[in-house]
C-alpha cells in the first residue's frame, strides 16, 4: 500500500505543516484581538458602535468560512483590492473566528458578577484598570474552554485555504496526490498529520484548563511568587517586630 | 524597606476632626426618592453605626460616601476634600479618594481567581504604588493580624464565609485607608464566623480607625460604636450617642425597630 516516495516529499510536507501553523497562529492572534475588541464594544455604552459590532458578529456567524475566503480573495480582487494569499487567508480566518470568539468573550465578561467591578472601584482601581486587571482575568478563565475549541477548529479550517492554494498542508497533499495518483495513501497520511497536530494541542489545552481550575499557577512567575508567599507566611512571626 | 512594626492601620488616633461631612444628600432611582435629605457628620476616629429597616437607604447612603453611587444633590466633604457640591461632583480623581476609604461588603467579594495572599497584594501593587516585596510584607502582617496566616494560599472558594470576610477586611486595610465603610459585614455569616469578624472590627476600632458600619448587630452598636444613626425611609429618624439611643430611643420608629 505504501508506494508514495515520502522521502522525496518530506520538504513539501514540512513546508505545508509550517504554513498551516503560521495561518493558525496569525489567524488566532488576530481573531483573539478582534473578538475581544468586538466583545468590549458590545458591552460598552456606545449604542451605534454596539449595533455595528452586533451586526458584524451575526453576519460572520451565518455565512460559511469558504464563502468568506472567496469573498476576500476573489471578490475583493474584482474591485481592485488584490490581497496576496497569506493576507487574504489570514484575514478570512480572523474575520470569521473573531465573530465566534466575540460571542464567547462577551458572555464570559457578562458572567463576572457586578460586585467584582464595585469592589475593585472601591479599592481604588480606575474604570480601565478594573476592566483589564480585575474583570478580564476572570472572564478569560471562563472563556478558556470555548476559546480552546475555537483554536483547534481554526487549525483544522486552515485546510479550506486549499481553495486559494495557500501552500498549507492540504494544498501540499493535493499536489502530492496528483503527482503520485495515490489519493488514499496521501490523504490518510495527511489526516494522520492533522491529527498529530490537533490532538496534542487539544490535550495540552485541556491540561491548561484543568490546572487553572485547580488553582495551579500557569506561568513560572506566579509559581515563584506563590512559593515565596508560602515561605513568608511560614516564617513570619509577630515577635520579629520587637527587634525591628 | 517597610518597618516590621507597622500597626494594623495607619489611622490617626481620635483627633475629633470631621472625617466625613454630608449635608442635604438626596438620591432617587428612576424618580423614586431613596434618600431624602441626609445630614451626617463622622468624626475622625469614631465608629458610626447605621441601622434601620430594610430598604431604608442604608446601603445607598454608604455607597454615596465613596461615590459608588452618585447623589442627586449633596454638599459632601470627605477627608478634608470637597467631593460634591450642590448637584455637582467637584472631585474628579475618584480612585485616589477611594484608596483612602476602604469598603467591606456583605458578600465579601474577594477576587475568586487569586489566593487570599494575592487578594491582598494585588491591589497594592496594581494601584497602591507599592513594590511586590512591600505588598507581600504587608499581606503577611495583615493575614496574621486577622488570624489567617495559615490560610494565605487558599482560594476564596476554599474558605468559610468568615475567613473570606476577614481576608476582605485585610485587603481593604492593605491600602492604608483612613476610613472604612462596612455594609452588613456579618449578615451572610453564621454566629461563630460573625463573632470572629466582629472581633477583628472591634480591634480595628480600638486602633482609632474611623468606621461607618451598617449592621443589625445591636451588640456591636452598643459595645463598639460611639454614634448610632437610625434610618427610616430615606431619612435619619434619630441619631445620637449609641448607648443612649439604644437605651432610650426617642423616635417611635426606632423604638418599634429595637423592640422587634
Ligand atoms: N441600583 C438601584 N436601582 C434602583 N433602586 C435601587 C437601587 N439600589 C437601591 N434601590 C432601592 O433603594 C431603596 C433603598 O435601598 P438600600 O439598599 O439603600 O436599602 P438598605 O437600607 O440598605 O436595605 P437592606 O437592609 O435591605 O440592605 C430600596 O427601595 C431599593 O430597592
Ligand atoms: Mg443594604
Amino acid at each position: 500500500m505504501f508506494n508514495v516516495p515520502w522521502a522525496d516529499y518530506a520538504d513539501d510536507l514540512v513546508d505545508g505543516i509550517i504554513a498551516t501553523l503560521q495561518y493558525t497562529v496569525l489567524g488566532f492572534v488576530g481573531a483573539f484581538i478582534l473578538g475581544l475588541a468586538l466583545a468590549l464594544i458590545r458591552l460598552s455604552r456606545f449604542k451605534v458602535l454596539r449595533g455595528l459590532a452586533a451586526a458584524y458578529t451575526e453576519l460572520f456567524k451565518n455565512i460559511p468560512l469558504l464563502a468568506v475566503i472567496f469573498l476576500i480573495y476573489f471578490g475583493l480582487a474584482t474591485v481592485d483590492i488584490t490581497l496576496d494569499v497569506l493576507s487574504a487567508g489570514t484575514l478570512s480566518l480572523v474575520a470569521f473566528y473573531g465573530a465566534y470568539l466575540s460571542e464567547i468573550f462577551r458572555s464570559a465578561i457578562s458572567s463576572v458578577p457586578t460586585g467584582q467591578t464595585e469592589v475593585s472601584l472601591a479599592l481604588g482601581f480606575g474604570r480601565v484598570s478594573t476592566l483589564f486587571s480585575v474583570i478580564l482575568p476572570q472572564a478569560l478563565r471562563t472563556a478558556l474552554p470555548g476559546t480552546n475549541t475555537m483554536l483547534v477548529d481554526l487549525l483544522k479550517s486552515t485546510s479550506l485555504l486549499i481553495t486559494i492554494s495557500a501552500a498549507e498542508l492540504m494544498t501540499q497533499a493535493q499536489l502530492i496526490a496528483s503527482e503520485t495518483f495515490r489519493a488514499l495513501e496521501v490523504y490518510l497520511v495527511i489526516a494522520v498529520l492533522y491529527f498529530a497536530m490537533c490532538y496534542p494541542l487539544s490535550q495540552f489545552l485541556l491540561w491548561l484548563e484543568r490546572r487553572l481550575a485547580a488553582g495551579k499557577p500557569l506561568g513560572p512567575g506566579r509559581r515563584k511568587r506563590l512559593q515565596h508567599a508560602a515561605a513568608l507566611l511560614e516564617s513570619y512571626s509577630p515577635a520579629q517586630k520587637v527587634n525591628a | 524597606m517597610m518597618t516590621l512594626d507597622q500597626p494594623l492601620t495607619s489611622a490617626p488616633a481620635n483627633t475629633g476632626k470631621t472625617a466625613i461631612s454630608v449635608r442635604g444628600l438626596e438620591k432617587s432611582y428612576h424618580g423614586r426618592p431613596v434618600l431624602k435629605g441626609i445630614d451626617l457628620d463622622v468624626r475622625a476616629g469614631s465608629i458610626v453605626t447605621l441601622m434601620g429597616k430594610s430598604g431604608g437607604g442604608k446601603s445607598t447612603l454608604l455607597r454615596c460616601l465613596n461615590l459608588l453611587e452618585v447623589p442627586d444633590t449633596a454638599d459632601m466633604t470627605v477627608l478634608g476634600e470637597q467631593v460634591f457640591f450642590s448637584s455637582r461632583q467637584v472631585l474628579h480623581d475618584l480612585p485616589a479618594l477611594r484608596r483612602k476609604i476602604g469598603m467591606v461588603f456583605q458578600k465579601f467579594l474577594l477576587f475568586p481567581h487569586l489566593t487570599a495572599f494575592e487578594n491582598i497584594t494585588y491591589p497594592q501593587t496594581k494601584v497602591g504604588g507599592r513594590s511586590q516585596a512591600e505588598a507581600e510584607e504587608r499581606a503577611v502582617q495583615l493575614l496574621d493580624r486577622v488570624g489567617l496566616r495559615h490560610r494565605g494560599l487558599a482560594y476564596p472558594d476554599q474558605m468559610s464565609g468568615g475567613e473570606q470576610q476577614r481576608v476582605a477586611i485585610a485587603r481593604a486595610l492593605a491600602m492604608n485607608p483612613q476610613v472604612l465603610l462596612f455594609d452588613e459585614p456579618t449578615s451572610a455569616l453564621d454566629p461563630e464566623s460573625t463573632k470572629d469578624v466582629l472581633a477583628v472590627m472591634k480591634e480595628l476600632a480600638e486602633t482609632g480607625m474611623t468606621m461607618v458600619v451598617v449592621t443589625h448587630e445591636v451588640g456591636f452598636a452598643r459595645d463598639v460604636s460611639d454614634w448610632l444613626v437610625f434610618m427610616d425611609q430615606g431619612l435619619i429618624a434619630e441619631q445620637g450617642d449609641a448607648r443612649q439611643v439604644l437605651e432610650s430611643p426617642k423616635n417611635e420608629r426606632t423604638r418599634a425597630f429595637l423592640a422587634a
